[in-house]
């Protein structure tokens, strides 16, 4: 980690769910930690929303395995993050001695609070690059009270871990070289094709950040395809959408994140 | 009569000539391990070998160190040379038992490749597994699958959150499970705001709460149905996936061993197996690196595919012929291993270990009888397997029930297997004394000679064999002396001029030795001098009893005497064994006599030191003596014999001749030479009977003498029978030639006692009486006086004290 350039990723952070289908993520999270050689927090994220719901006097929760109703309260609730928070500490540990990259682990509380972090608040960080799961930005989508997530890291990496034709990273370059640095890191770590797409809302600028990307690739001898996109009519954003849920996406501009999503 | 039981010099001593040999040195002969013949054992052996029927196992008897072992393997090969190599065996997994598994037959030499077969099999299958799994075409048919059950879950549950929503609430998936909340402008209501809604709203809010819940409920007790039916889809997929994957694998084993009746069924279940498993080979772990043992590093799925290949005759050019060193149960039959596993024992058949019996099937088993009469349960195991005509391996703690740890009951294996016990003779008199099944398991005897006759024809295979002897264990050559003195000595070891010992094992010791001091004298050959000094040495290093026995006798502490003369009282002798060595003890015997019933008391025995075969010899006395004097009066005396200075027991009735000299002599109150020694038994007719170590007893006398100095007069009387069996040291040869010592040989108690008294014995003339003068004249006579004595005692009105007063 010595020698880091000024805003590359310091560190990669992993948003977790009290539920199972984190553990890719977090697994994902920690392959890209390794190839940028950072350290990995995972951060668990209480839902304020589910402490609302608990705090009427008629909700019930309904258990996902069986079906079987029985009382939602805020205490029950507590306990159950708890419990939650324990396993993914204890998840986040063993997969960070796995692939052997220093980890952490805290949770964001309900109130916006974030506890026993081993390091300065992840999401105010301006070196975080936030791993999130294709399929989480869809429930966060929803959920008023995780939206912000999506705007506060400055790099972003979309994956979607289940899936099994995982094997092609495309950066959506907008002419930060830290951001392509670690696009490359990560393609070359994971095996992974790169693809930049590079975006301007202008001729002049799209050709000046096609040159930038080729020459910064060519001097490193790292294979991408590199190829550009106007920003400037409407169908632009279309374009980028058609991508396949297979890419892992890599991104610093989180208005696009959002309209990517949204 | 002295000059017809004296024995002349050449009679003492079987002579080898070393120029009659025939040769210079050993180092010229055909050496041989061993001795041909038409013999009886040789016979039996042969015969038992070839006869291939249940029960016609053999027992080879004869004593330790003839050679048996050598010479019964030597045989034995010789036969398995000419017969067919065995079939293979081995243990694989049974599918439908575990608890049994299956023992498969493979022609001999193919149960080798068969394992090697099935283990590259093993090795390749969860490569061949997983890139069929991964490949496109599964990955997709898997994604189609789980995809229609997710987007099934998905469509329900999203038309569940449309119906929530619709209704301004929200579905929310929390750790607790899901749950609805109200919202408004788009975020859940906070408990104060929802109270300070109308009471009538609230209640239509937790109503519809409570529908959308009833709703959600039933959608989500459904979903480990939908699961079930992904799972046996997926499954399905699997096997069809699998079979395809490892058919590949298979074709080329049932091409190979397709022939063979047991293994095709066996590799169909095997298949069958790995398809229904695939999923456990999916997810097994890789192979560690540097874990070399292939085996223990599988996983109990793999583990359970290979084959413990038990009979491996690969390397066997003909019949295996097996000796068990150490007979115990499980080395014998083989046994089930354990391993520990997480503080646990364990088993499965890869850890059945063979015994000396499964690697002998079709073939020849030797074991030493002795050993395996000794190791607990293994001749009951023995028997039980010959018996069955089966190899059952069973754990000896499982009989006994000293384990509980699971175990396993491996097919039992058929087998034709030849057992040579190989023992003692007592052993193989007991075992058909004792044991009702032993003659049924072993029908054939081969008794091994201990010695073998001495004639030309055998002196000189003898000397092949001693050879044969001294190249196997590497020692210079004999030359012509010292094979004739070996030769000598192997007579003397076989208690039998006339004989040669088979005791192969004490030659070569004595081989061994000789060639050292030859080394010694540095000699280039073993002369008749270090054959000498190697007895020599040998007696010498055992002799430390024989020696303080003498010095006891010298010093007077024990009484010997050897120059005067005495009544009742003679020397009797008798041999003390020491482990190998036994030298000869001379015994004073005395007796004494008074009027009595007839009563002869062996002191010996009173005092629990006499064997029983001492007894009967003093018994014998009894009936001489009546038989003899008594014909017509009563035996009216009662008489005490007695071992003088004898400590240890007394058994045997070699002391019997002197024992009923003594008692003469002690009736006739005539006295008997002490220069003399007198070694047999008597019959009732008072006929003198061979006796054994006749030499050993003959030369502890004439130590005695020598070493008070030989006088002329000294001698020992042996019993004429055992002239055969005179095989003297050369110093007591020598001496007789000098005129020094004297050897007789007696057929009678009469020539015993004319000897030792210098009387005439007497014989009865036509009236029935012996010559005065006689020695039995005054035995009679004295016995006739006891008799009258006693009617005196028994008539009316006697008194016991008048008695005494005449």
């Amino acid at each position: 980690m010595e020698g880091r350039k000024r805003n590359e990723p310091g560190h990669i952070v992993a948003p977790l769910q009290a539920q199972e289908s984190s553990w890719a993520s977090l697994e994902f999270a920690a392959q890209v930690a390794k190839a940028l050689e950072v350290e990995l927090q995972g951060l668990l994220l209480e839902d304020e929303e589910a402490f609302a719901a608990a705090s009427l006097p008629f909700t019930k929760a309904i258990s996902f395995q069986s079906g079987a109703v029985r009382n939602f309260d805020i205490v029950g609730l507590e306990a159950a993050y708890r419990a939650s928070a324990s396993r993914a500490k204890a998840r986040v540990s063993t997969i960070g001695v796995q692939h052997a990259v220093a980890c952490s682990f805290s949770v964001l509380n309900r109130f916006g609070k974030q506890t026993s972090s081993s390091s300065s608040d992840v999401l105010e960080s301006s070196t975080a690059l936030l791993v999130i799961d294709r399929r989480q930005i869809e429930q966060w989508r929803r959920q008023s009270n995780r939206k912000w997530l999506l705007g506060v890291a400055p790099i972003y990496l979309v994956c979607n871990p289940v899936s099994t034709k995982q094997t092609r990273i495309r950066l959506l370059y907008e002419g930060k070289r830290e951001t392509l640095a670690a696009a490359a890191k990560i393609s070359t770590s994971l095996s992974f094709t790169l693809e930049v797409l590079t975006l301007a809302d202008n001729r002049d600028t799209l050709d000046r950040r096609l040159r930038q990307a080729r020459d910064w690739i060519r001097r490193r001898q790292i294979k991408a395809k590199v190829s550009g996109l106007l920003t400037d009519d409407r169908e632009w954003l279309h374009k980028v959408t058609n991508m396949t849920d297979d890419d892992i996406v890599l991104f610093d501009r989180t208005d696009l994140l959002s309209s990517l999503v949204g | 009569m002295q000059d017809t039981t004296r024995l002349e010099v050449g009679k003492l001593r079987w002579h080898c000539d070393p120029d009659q040999l025939g040769f210079e040195s050993s180092d010229e002969l055909d050496a041989i391990e061993k001795i041909d013949g038409t013999r009886r054992w040789s016979e039996a052996l042969k015969f038992g070998v070839s006869m291939r029927r249940a029960g016609y196992n053999i027992f080879a008897i004869g004593p330790q160190g003839i050679g048996k072992h050598h010479i019964t393997r030597h045989l034995v090969e010789d036969r398995a040379k000419a017969e067919p190599i065995p079939e293979d065996w081995c243990y694989v997994y049974n599918f439908s038992d575990p608890h049994k598994p299956n023992a498969l037959r493979l022609p001999a030499k193919r149960g080798r490749a068969f394992k090697n077969d099935v283990e590259h099999l093993i090795a390749d299958l969860k490569e061949v597994v997983v890139a069929t799994f991964e490949g496109e075409d599964y990955r997709s048919r898997r994604q189609m699958i789980e995809q229609e059950i997710s987007d099934h879950q998905e469509s329900t549950m999203s038309e569940i959150e449309k119906e929530a929503s619709s209704q301004s609430l929200m579905l929310l998936k929390t750790p607790m499970g899901f749950a609805f909340a109200p919202v408004a402008d788009g975020e859940v209501i906070q408990p104060q705001d929802f109270q300070k809604l109308p009471a009538e709203e609230q209640r239509a809010i937790e109503q519809k709460i409570e529908t959308l819940q009833e709703k959600l409920q039933k959608i989500l007790q459904q979903v480990p149905l939908w699961m079930r039916q992904v799972q046996q889809r997926v499954r399905d997929l699997n096997r069809e996936t699998a079979s395809f994957a490892v058919t590949g694998l298979f074709d080329g084993l049932l091409q190979d061993y397709g022939d063979l009746p047991e293994i095709p069924e066996h590799l169909g279940t095997l298949k069958a197996d790995i398809i229904a498993n695939v999923d456990g080979i999916l997810q097994m772990p890789d192979k560690v690196p540097g874990d070399d043992d292939q085996q223990a590093s599988q996983t109990p799925l793999l583990r359970r595919y290979g084959v413990n290949l038990i009979v491996d005759n690969a390397e066997n050019q003909h019949a295996p012929v097996i000796y068990e060193d150490n007979p115990t149960y499980d080395r014998l039959l083989g046994k089930v291993e354990h391993r520990s596993e997480m503080g646990t024992l364990v088993t499965d058949f890869h850890l059945i270990r063979p015994g000396a019996i499964h690697a002998a099937n079709q073939g020849y088993l030797l074991i030493d009888a002795q050993r395996l009469l000794s190791r607990p349960m293994a001749y009951e195991g023995l028997k039980q397997t010959l018996r069955s005509g089966t190899i059952r391996i069973e754990s000896l703690a499982d009989h006994y029930g000293l384990v509980s740890t699971t175990s396993l009951e491996p097919k039992p294996i058929p087998h034709n297997v030849k057992i040579v016990l190989l023992g003692e003779r007592m052993l193989y008199y007991l075992l058909s004394a004792y044991d009702p099944e032993f003659g049924e398991l072993f029908k054939v005897v081969a008794d091994f000679d201990s010695e073998i006759l001495r004639d030309q024809k055998s002196l000189g295979q003898y000397s092949r064999l001693i050879a044969g002897l001294a190249q196997k264990a590497d020692i210079k050559p004999l030359d012509k002396t010292g094979m004739a003195r070996l030769l000598e000595h192997s007579a003397r070891l076989a208690d039998d001029s006339s004989k040669l010992t088979m005791h192969a094992e004490t030659l070569r010791e004595i081989l061994v030795e000789a060639d050292y001091w030859s080394d010694a004298a540095k000699r280039k050959s073993v002369v008749a001098a270090d054959i000498d000094k190697a007895v020599e040495k040998r007696d010498y290093r055992v002799d430390r009893i024989r020696e303080q026995t003498q010095e006891h006798i010298l010093n007077q502490v024990i009484t010997i005497e050897t120059d005067s003369k005495s009544v009742g009282q003679l020397n009797g002798l008798s041999v003390i064994g020491i482990g190998d060595f036994s030298f000869g003890r001379p015994s004073r015997i005395t007796a004494r006599v008074r009027l009595g019933s007839g009563d002869v008391v062996d002191i010996e025995r009173e005092a629990k030191l006499g064997g029983p075969l001492h007894s009967k010899g003093v018994l014998i006395l009894s009936g001489f003596l009546g038989s003899r004097f008594c014909v017509d009066y009563p035996l009216s005396l009662s008489a005490s014999l007695v071992f003088e200075q004898s400590y240890g027991g007394v058994d045997g009735d070699s002391a019997s001749a002197g024992e009923l000299i003594a008692l003469m002599s002690a009736i006739a109150d005539l006295p008997l030479r002490q220069a003399y020694a007198i070694t047999g038994s008597v019959d009732q007719g008072g006929r003198v009977q061979a006796i054994g170590g006749v030499n050993q007893k003959i030369e502890g006398f004439f130590d005695i003498c020598r070493k008070r100095r030989l006088s002329g007069e000294q001698g020992v009387l042996i019993p004429a029978s055992n002239k055969r069996h005179l095989m003297l040291r050369h110093d007591v040869v020598e001496a007789v030639e000098a005129g020094k010592f004297h050897i007789y040989a007696i057929e009678t108690v009469d020539q015993g006692i004319e000897l030792l008294s210098g009387l005439p014995a007497g014989s009865r003339d036509a009236t029935g009486a012996f010559p005065a003068g006689s020695f039995n004249a005054a035995v009679a006579d004295k016995l006739k006086s006891f008799a009258d004595a006693r009617r005196k005692f028994g008539a009316p009105g006697h008194q016991a004290g008048e008695t005494q007063g005449k």
